[in-house]
């Protein structure tokens, strides 16, 4: 793509360059995400989750968060996890389940580690 | 008045072991006093006077490192070298021990606080005191079997402090802890037997003269000695949390009290990085190990912060960071033990490496402390329960997003002087793969830490929270101080490369500090 | 017979290693932890008892006999440098067991069982 020597990388130039490229993509980020929300469906308004009460006001009950499993008012939790344990598959499912909390696991690895480290320096350092 | 500042300055390595060491003993004593005479709690003023004087000694040590260039070596029991052990006192000594008794005092002036419903606190304190005295001894000692002793001084008091909330989880934590770290510390032991088979001394200066000359009759590095270094690597590595020797980091930090798991982060992984290079770059001078650390430091990287990206407690989740970031530091200290590539190179990934290490130090213990103030007053660190807490401890959640974005890089806090550094190194060797991996895994470090943050802090707050109040004064002031040294080593990173710069010389030029320790003593 | 000190402590310290690995209980975990330590301060004490390159060296303990002729005392006698580093070694270890098993006392009191397997609270 661009060399790095035209994006001034070694020079001065370089901070400057990067806080540009950041602040373009965070620009870029946040008109990706409110044309999202906006042609997501709409929450209700409070007129709309007003109850009828024969004309006495009623105030709308909030459920509130903890009482509720899957929650939509919260902009994380289920909805962050699933698409990213969904992308990365293999890793997860074979990295992250092999933490598994048994000790035992966890020696065999350092076992296999430090024969790879032992490995791995001899075949440097001759 | 003159004489005793003269006497007292002649001394000052050892009154920096010294001072944590017996201060920690003592504090049992005067806890045991203290109730029988007054109210007050006077371990927890008695510690803090302890962990201020320890600071106050790395003042003039580094000074004159830092600012004149000199190391000072200090001779136990007047014994000339290299039959006696010594304490050498040069840069990466004290960066190491600035750091640790920096983060020793915050944690303790942040415990006065955070601790002050729980019962033995005496021995808290003893422990943190000593687990100090073991990180000041590691960074400050020229004897390899000191090293060691040090080490397990450190290690153990850890292993008790990770246990200090008799829980089933942090019982738990702290067993897996002790087993692996064990297994760790014995592996340097038996490196330390197998050089001294080698070679007959134990002094690290003179280990690294002599190594030389065994290589040179063997004609090649003997089996014997890869092995010993492999097991170096093996012991050192596993404190600071390398891949795949890494497993016991996630749970003895969820189980730890927050303090602890500010200090370990801070203080034991800066000091075993120190250990790890003195050990590998100077006494055995195998800077072509750098090629090691750079794959090691790449997918320890990946590895911590891709399962960083689905944790739901926040320990664990800082946990995680916490081993993707010394990938960083292994990235960038591998690159700068590549001095055949081109010298300048070579120092701007040291210095990159070693400013990272110094930039990991303040805000990494800065985001576990600001999550102990987040349990301090809610009680769980589950973050799927809580959220909106922005409103009720807004210092917390300022310095909190201070911290989180130091780490992912942002202009102009500390941690994009440091990453810039890196990523400049990587281009800069021809090689910018290593630029795109740490750019992409930086890029992944800001979205879980803004994940973390939104979920903490922003959103609407559960029912069972709503009267959780700010925190108290004195964890806000540890919060507030590093928060302080992020943004003033952002705005000026020539003072961080300060301090890190004089790091890197005695581990690429070794006889400057092979003469000054040896005294010119060569037997 | 050909020196067996050093493969006699490699093999404390592999079966130790084994102990760690595969044995479900947590003290007898511990008690691999310290067979392996044990078998690195035999190491340790075999390097200073073969570092004279002598047949059979004498105790490093000055005598009458010796007074006078200490450099050949010194050529003669096991290193004691390193016997005096598995002192302080073993000191250290022990601490480290004290410390293990009052950890497993209280394990057995919260969670009722001693197999690894099953006190994984922490996973993930």
């Amino acid at each position: 793509m661009i060399a790095p020597s035209v994006l001034g990388v070694a020079s001065y130039w370089g901070p400057i360059t990067a806080s540009i490229i950041m602040v373009v993509g965070a620009v870029i980020a946040w008109i990706a995400v409110s044309w999202s929300r906006s042609s997501a469906p709409q929450d209700p308004t409070e007129e709309k989750l007003a109850t009828y009460a024969c004309g006495e006001e009623v105030k709308a009950e909030r459920t509130r968060p903890s009482d509720i499993e899957i929650d939509e008012t919260r902009p994380h939790g289920e909805r962050f996890f699933s698409p990213i344990k969904e992308i990365f598959k293999g890793f997860y499912e074979s990295i992250w389940a092999g933490h598994t909390g048994d000790l035992s696991t966890y020696l065999i690895w350092l076992v296999f580690g430090i024969v790879i480290l032992i490995v791995l320096i001899w075949i440097i350092l001759i | 008045m003159m004489w005793f500042a003269a006497r007292i300055s002649e001394h000052l390595p050892i009154f920096a072991v010294a001072i944590p060491l017996l201060g920690g003993f003592v504090t049992p004593l005067i806890g045991i006093l203290g109730e029988r005479w007054s109210s007050i709690k006077a371990v927890d003023y008695f510690a803090l006077i302890i962990a201020v004087l320890t600071f106050l000694t790395m003042i003039p040590l580094a000074r004159g490192v830092i600012g004149g260039g000199e190391i000072f070596v200090y001779e136990l029991a007047g014994r000339i070298p290299p039959w006696g052990i010594s304490l050498a006192v040069d840069g990466l000594s004290i960066l190491a021990g600035l750091i640790a008794a920096g983060i020793t005092l915050a944690v303790v002036i942040f415990s006065i606080g955070f601790m002050k419903k729980e019962e033995g606190l005496d021995k808290y304190y003893l422990l943190l005191l000593i687990m100090c005295a073991g990180m000041i001894g590691i960074s400050f000692t020229a004897d390899i079997f000191n090293l060691y002793v040090f080490f397990e001084i450190m290690s153990i008091s850890s292993y008790a402090l990770v246990a200090y909330y008799r829980t089933g989880r942090s019982l738990e934590g702290s067993f897996k802890y002790l087993i692996m770290g064990t297994i760790g510390t014995v592996s340097i032991l038996w490196g330390i037997a197998i050089v001294y088979g080698a070679v007959g001394t134990l002094n690290i200066a003179d280990l690294s003269v002599r190594l030389v000359a065994v290589s040179e009759i063997a004609a090649g590095v003997p089996l014997s000695i890869i092995f010993a270094l492999a097991l170096f690597v093996a012991g050192f590595g596993l404190k600071i949390g390398m891949v795949p020797l890494h497993a016991w980091l996630p749970d003895a930090y969820q189980a730890a009290p927050a303090p602890i798991s500010a200090v370990l982060a801070g203080g034991t992984t800066v000091v075993g990085v120190a250990a790890l290079l003195r050990v590998t770059y100077l006494l055995f001078d195998a800077l072509a190990i750098g090629y090691m650390f750079i794959g090691l430091g790449l997918i320890t990287m990946v590895i911590g912060s891709f399962i960083a990206l689905v944790q739901e407690d926040l320990k664990r989740l800082l946990a995680y960071s916490g081993i993707s970031q010394m990938g960083y530091i292994l990235l960038g200290v591998g690159l700068g033990g590549l001095g055949g590539i081109g010298v300048s190179e070579a120092i701007l990934g040291f210095e990159g490496g070693m400013f990272h290490l110094l930039n990991n130090a303040i805000y990494k213990p800065l985001l576990f402390l600001c999550a102990g103030a987040v349990i301090y007053r809610v009680g769980t660190s589950n973050m799927e329960e809580i959220g909106g807490l922005a409103k009720k401890m807004p210092v917390t959640a300022a310095t909190f997003l201070i911290g989180v974005l130091a780490l992912a890089g942002i202009p102009p806090l500390n941690g994009f002087a440091s990453k810039w550094l890196i990523y400049v190194t990587g281009v800069q060797v021809n090689q910018p793969i290593l630029t795109v991996i740490a750019v992409v895994v930086s890029g992944l470090t800001l979205a879980y830490l803004l994940k973390a943050f939104t979920m903490v802090f922003l959103g609407p707050v559960p029912a069972k929270f709503e009267n959780v109040g700010k925190v108290p004064v004195s964890l806000q002031i540890p919060m507030l101080a590093l928060a302080a040294l992020c943004i003033v080593f952002g705005i000026l990173p020539g003072l961080g490369l300060e301090l890190v710069g004089p790091a890197w010389e005695p581990l690429f030029d070794h006889v400057p500090y092979v003469e000054a320790v040896l005294g010119g003593v060569i037997p | 017979m050909f020196p067996l000190h050093y493969p006699v402590a490699i093999l404390m310290f592999l079966v130790g290693v084994y102990c760690l690995l595969y044995r479900r209980n947590l003290i007898k975990m511990v008690i691999g932890l310290v067979l392996l330590t044990d078998g690195v301060h035999l190491f340790l004490v075999s390097v200073g008892y073969n570092i004279r390159n002598v047949e059979n060296p004498i105790p490093p303990i000055l005598t009458e006999r010796w007074l006078d002729s200490i450099p050949e005392f010194a050529a003669q006698s096991v290193d004691p440098l390193p016997q005096v580093l598995v002192l302080t070694s073993i000191v250290i270890d022990i601490s480290i067991v004290a410390l293990a098993l009052s950890l497993v006392i209280y394990i057995y009191n919260k969670y009722g069982t001693l197999n690894p397997h099953e006190i994984r609270e922490l996973r993930g």
